[in-house]
């Protein structure tokens, strides 16, 4: 539950598409853990998570003079914004690799991207996380999108609706035919 | 579309999710609540807590929310400072048109724009010098004389600028009349007597100092009144009575400056020789015969044509006409006069290179007709 309320949010938003910074970082620290679950879960190391995440608020800064709150809630405009955002670092990053692969395929930097070790994270975190990337990975698009929206970021369904662009009741049937699909790839023992 | 055990298992599965995700019941006890559809949501649901239990690996790390909280800050007020939203339209051309790099689309832009303010404000004159009281353009027109009237260099000029404008605040006034636009008259006839008032003078001044060019405009605004007095005579017969006491006016200082000019041309000597309006060769008239009878558009650039003609209403006005020779701009027109003259000829002959070829005595067997200029209705029948 959390502790602030809507109303507080309403004003908090209009401050900031005031032009008030102290309000929008009081917005960020509301939305940024549930943003950073659902881009980490996205890219392979907890950095760019990071980054990116600032990135994402960042371009909602920009854009916040344009968002109308009767649209969409301000959480699920973040989403938006953040699925862009992890759109946009996906091409980049795959743009840059084609550019790696074709000078130097073997270069040792590569190497040391790929299997670099997060510096803060403990071993068995890390072997958790890479086995629910891989998991995550085996599922088709929208399942995966709205297991991170609905458990990982904790949107509840209409909000989740909202990012992806369906209705709500849609979002309920395809969050329990990707629940099922999911537990077909974890361990049976379970 | 969803069957009803479908649409019935997602409702049970929903509720099941609710319960274990809020922590109410454990994922046990949810599914006891539907023995009959556990089998199918049971999936489901060990999926939901085996991500719940994942959760934590995805969380940021202790203290991030807050160092990138400062980071982010400082970013936007970098923002802020380095990149002011733009506060409209125009504020967002200019910043468009002031990048580098747009040197010559800038130049065409600025060409295209000087060139449409030029062709723009020249067609707006244009339409404005037709303008009359109550039209969009007239305070222009009005703006451009006061202009000119600014900008013309000594009293001469300024008395000839006067006659001109005094001119047309008569033709206005008989506009104003024939479209019906009589509340409009009696400020036009205070800006005419201005005008007239102005006009007379400084040809009064000029006189006083001698200066030769002042009998021809004197010649000119009285010939110009006498015309226009015809007129006013004409529409004052049909206007409303509630104009009539501003056309009497009217027709008052019209007389006065009419006098007035007549004193000034009494007083002073004619044009000398060399004077451009009166290079084209003059013919005397005798004075009894003489009516001024020019056109607007000759008044204005001293043009008088001289005829013989003395119709009742130019005694009606007390007028007579001037016993100073005013200058013909088209000999041919004269011709007829002379051939009528009784009196010795007086010609005007400046200069010996420019003695006007004499001119042919007509046959006295076959008499030219004379050449009809624009007349006001009234001389019609001459």
């Amino acid at each position: 539950m959390p502790e602030w309320h809507e109303a507080d949010e309403v004003q908090l938003i209009e401050q900031a598409q005031g032009g008030n910074a102290e309000a929008f970082g009081q917005l960020y620290e509301r939305h940024a853990a549930a943003v950073f679950r659902y881009v980490f879960a996205h890219v392979d190391n907890r950095l760019d998570a990071e980054d990116l995440t600032e990135d994402v608020f960042l371009r909602a800064w920009r854009s916040i003079s344009k968002y109308r709150q009767r649209d969409i809630p301000f959480l699920a405009y973040m989403f938006r914004i953040a699925r862009n955002a992890v759109i946009d670092h996906h091409r980049s990053s795959r743009r840059s690799e084609q550019l790696v692969s074709l000078e130097e395929d073997d270069r040792p930097d590569r190497q040391i991207r790929d299997f670099r070790p997060d510096p803060g994270d403990a071993a068995i975190e890390s072997q958790e996380r890479q086995e629910m990337h891989r998991l995550l990975g085996q599922l088709q698009e929208d399942y995966r999108t709205v297991l991170l929206l609905r458990f990982l970021s904790g949107l509840d369904p209409e909000e989740t609706a909202l990012v992806m662009g369906r209705s709500s009741g849609a979002v309920r049937v395809l969050q329990h035919r990707a629940l099922t699909a999911f537990r077909k790839l974890l361990p049976r023992e379970g | 579309m969803m069957s009803v055990g479908q649409e019935e298992l997602e409702l049970v599965f929903q509720a099941c999710l609710e319960m274990v995700q809020s922590g109410r019941e454990s994922f046990d006890s949810a599914l006891s609540h539907y023995p009959d559809q556990a089998g199918a949501i049971r999936p489901g649901l060990e999926a939901l807590v085996w991500l719940q239990g994942q959760v934590r690996f995805f969380d940021p790390r202790p203290g991030f929310v807050e160092s990138s909280r400062r980071r982010l800050f400082a970013r936007i007020q970098q923002e802020i400072a380095s990149q002011r939203p733009l506060l409209n339209k125009w504020e967002a051309l200019l910043a468009w048109f002031s990048r580098p790099k747009r040197l010559t689309l800038r130049f065409i832009l600025v060409l295209i724009l000087i060139t449409g303010l030029v062709i723009g404000a020249g067609g707006v004159v244009v339409a404005s010098r037709s303008a009359i009281p109550g039209d969009y353009l007239y305070p222009m027109k009005i703006a451009m004389e006061n202009t000119q009237l600014v900008l013309t260099p000594g009293s001469v000029g300024e008395a000839r600028l006067n006659i001109e404008l005094a001119q047309h605040r008569l033709v206005e006034v008989q506009t104003l009349v024939l479209k019906g636009r009589y509340q409009y008259i009696p400020e036009t006839v205070s800006e005419f007597e201005r005008q007239a008032t102005s006009a007379t003078q400084l040809l009064k001044m000029a006189a006083e100092k001698g200066d030769p060019r002042v009998a021809p405009l004197a010649t000119l605004l009285k010939n110009n009144l006498v015309n226009q007095s015809r007129m006013l005579e004409v529409l004052i017969g049909i206007i409303p009575d509630g104009v009539k006491e501003t056309f009497n006016r009217l027709m008052a200082t019209t007389q006065t400056s009419i006098s007035s000019a007549q004193d000034v041309i009494g007083t002073v000597p004619t044009a000398p020789a060399s004077s451009p309006t009166s290079e084209a060769p003059v013919v005397a008239t005798p004075v009894s015969d003489l009516t001024p009878t020019s056109t607007l558009p000759s008044a204005s650039t001293g043009s008088v044509l001289l005829s013989p003609v003395s119709t009742p209403a130019n005694k009606s006005f007390g007028v007579t006409a001037s016993p100073s020779i005013a200058p013909l701009r088209h000999p041919a027109t004269a011709t007829p006069t002379a051939t009528r003259i009784e009196t010795e000829p007086i010609r005007h002959t400046p200069k010996a290179s420019h003695t006007p070829r004499p001119q042919r005595e007509p046959k006295p067997t076959k008499e030219k007709p004379p050449v009809r200029t624009k007349f006001p209705s009234d001389l019609e029948a001459w």
